[in-house]
């Protein structure tokens, strides 16, 4: 923890240079990729049967207008907890300003302890807020887990998918060339047909960010 | 005694004036002066010496131009040091060639005045004293801001030299060009700097200061000049680009985004590890305290953000800036090349006295 501080003091440093340099995009375009230990809670008809730690590595991907508008955007996310293989796609479809934008998404996750894996959608809310010409930006962004599989029957509660996803994360981008360093908490549970799952943890980044200052 | 002589001269100066006035388009007048010149002259050649002294001592007495208190100092010298050893008076002699040198620092006596000796003495002399003269051409045409090497000084030891100009209404000294310590060069005249004129239509004099730059001594050398011309209008420059003029290129500070999104952020932040909990027994799992470190981290760096930050270059406001004072640029740059072709259209005539007053 120590050194993460370190190196974005230094990248705090950085910011207070001229802004002078700084170049223009017209649009919002930024891929990176994440990393971060992440715990993983795991319960089976309520019984807590899991509690492990892992590496969850990911893309993340983001592309809109720099005025705001559309956007879309991707995420992928790969982790192994002990002997189950983790992970979750998603497409991403924003509509607003960066400072708020509604967030939807639709996407598969592997379901724990099975080789299926299940459909979900997610709405929800971001807001990305740029402090002055600093190059920090702060975001934060809540989401609800919807069904997303509609062969199924509605009447049957016990296979829609529910849960929520939360993600607070600071953002540095360098001044003079378009990449940005992200440190952040992100937590999600999600239940499905009685198995359910509570993921915490850290989140590191690192990407390029055209329009990130 | 000598105020009774010095009346019987000016009677005689008179004269001789009214004299010559009558005979005005009869033949070209002669300077009454020159005529006692003369006369002391041919004294000094009739081996008068004495009457020849007095006659360059009273002509020196009276108010002379320059070549013709030249021409009386070098009759005074030459009698005071003339051929016969024993007539001569070297301290008397060498007070006239101080006196000479001062205002002739170069060049030779007249044929009928030197001898070999006095010739030594005048050499001499300029070793000791400081002298400068100067040589104005009679006429002379300027144009434009173009600098034109026209009045010749020359002194007898390096000095340095400044060239005014003085308007005959009275103005004040226009510092037309200047030279580094030298015994010899050429001050150049410029009708026009490009902002104002340098040499006003109608009477002016022309002032040579030679300082020297071994002693502390000035030589003031006068000219006067007539010129003529018209001097150009210049168009007004634009006023400099107001500030008020230009939009605020930085967003303002942004302290209190910095201190709202490190509340905000850094809460949140907490707030996901230790408040939004899972239902059912997965929320009764132990908290995760990596949460309040993430948050605090996040915090800080938003709060140092909010401090450090200078505001945000508004890319909009700078771009209409640069418009603005492009613009501007452009309207000087107009003016700019207006003014300098009326300039380099203005001429100058101008006509020289080369009596140095």
């Amino acid at each position: 923890m120590r050194r993460i501080f370190i190196a974005y003091s230094a990248f705090i440093a950085l910011s207070a240079a001229p802004a002078a340099a700084q170049v223009e995009y017209p649009v919002d375009l930024r891929i990176g990729g994440i990393t971060g230990g992440t715990r993983r809670d795991v319960s089976v008809n309520n019984e807590v049967t899991d509690r492990l730690d892992a590496s969850v590595k990911g893309i993340e991907a983001y592309l809109g207008a720099k005025s705001g508008g559309i956007g879309l955007g991707g995420r992928i996310l790969n982790g192994t907890y002990g002997a189950d293989d983790f992970t979750q796609r998603e497409a991403r479809l924003f509509v607003g300003e960066n400072w708020f934008r509604l967030e939807g998404a639709y996407g598969e996750r592997s379901l724990i302890g099975t080789d299926s894996t299940v459909l979900f959608i997610r709405a929800g809310a971001r807001s990305i807020v740029q402090i002055g010409g600093t190059g920090v930006s702060i975001s934060i962004s809540g989401a609800k887990t919807f069904q997303g599989d509609f062969s199924h029957s509605r009447s049957d509660g016990s296979r829609k998918p529910d849960g929520w996803e939360g993600e607070s994360s600071v953002f540095y981008t360098a001044p003079k060339i378009p990449v940005y360093v992200q440190l952040g908490y992100r937590a999600d549970y999600f239940k499905f047909q009685g198995r359910a799952e509570h993921m915490n943890g850290i989140v590191f980044g690192m990407g390029i960010w055209l329009g990130g200052r | 005694m000598k105020f009774l002589r010095y009346c019987i001269l000016s009677m005689m100066i008179a004269g001789a004036a009214s004299g010559q006035s009558r005979q005005v388009g009869e033949a070209a007048p002669r300077s009454p002066i020159l005529d006692m010149i003369e006369r002391a002259k041919n004294s000094l050649n009739n081996l008068q010496y004495t009457q020849a002294r007095t006659a360059s001592r009273e002509i020196l007495a009276l108010r002379l131009k320059r070549s013709q208190e030249i021409a009386a100092l070098q009759v005074a010298a030459a009698s005071y040091f003339p051929d016969e050893p024993s007539v001569r008076m070297p301290d008397s002699a060498a007070f006239y060639l101080r006196r000479l040198v001062r205002v002739m620092p170069v060049g030779a006596l007249p044929a009928d005045l030197v001898s070999p000796g006095l010739d030594s003495q005048l050499v001499a002399t300029r070793k000791a004293v400081f002298g400068a003269t100067a040589r104005a051409p009679a006429a002379l045409t300027l144009k434009g801001i173009e600098r034109r090497p026209s009045i010749e000084v020359m002194s007898t030891r390096p000095a340095r030299w400044q060239m005014y100009l003085i308007s005959g209404d009275g103005g004040p000294p226009i510092l037309i060009d200047t030279l580094a310590a030298t015994s010899s060069g050429r001050l150049s005249l410029q009708a026009h700097n490009g902002v104002t004129p340098l040499v006003q239509p109608g009477a002016d004099q022309i002032r040579i200061l030679s300082i020297s730059a071994s002693e502390p001594d000035t030589i003031v050398i006068r000219f006067d000049a007539n010129a003529t011309g018209v001097i150009p209008t210049l168009a007004d420059m634009p006023a400099a680009l107001s500030s008020a003029k230009l939009l605020p290129e930085k967003a303002p500070r942004a302290l209190g985004a910095g201190i709202a999104a490190a509340i905000v952020g850094g809460s949140a932040s907490w707030a996901l590890a230790n408040v939004l909990m899972p239902p059912k027994n997965l929320g009764d799992q132990p908290k995760d305290s990596r949460g309040l470190s993430v948050g605090i981290g996040v915090a800080a760096i938003a709060l140092a953000a909010g401090i450090l930050d200078h505001g945000r270059p508004i890319p909009k406001n700078i771009k209409a800036n640069a418009a603005t004072r492009s613009d501007h640029l452009k309207m000087v740059g107009d003016v700019t090349e207006t003014n300098r072709k009326r300039v380099s259209e203005f001429a100058v005539e101008m006509t020289i006295d080369p009596e140095i007053k």
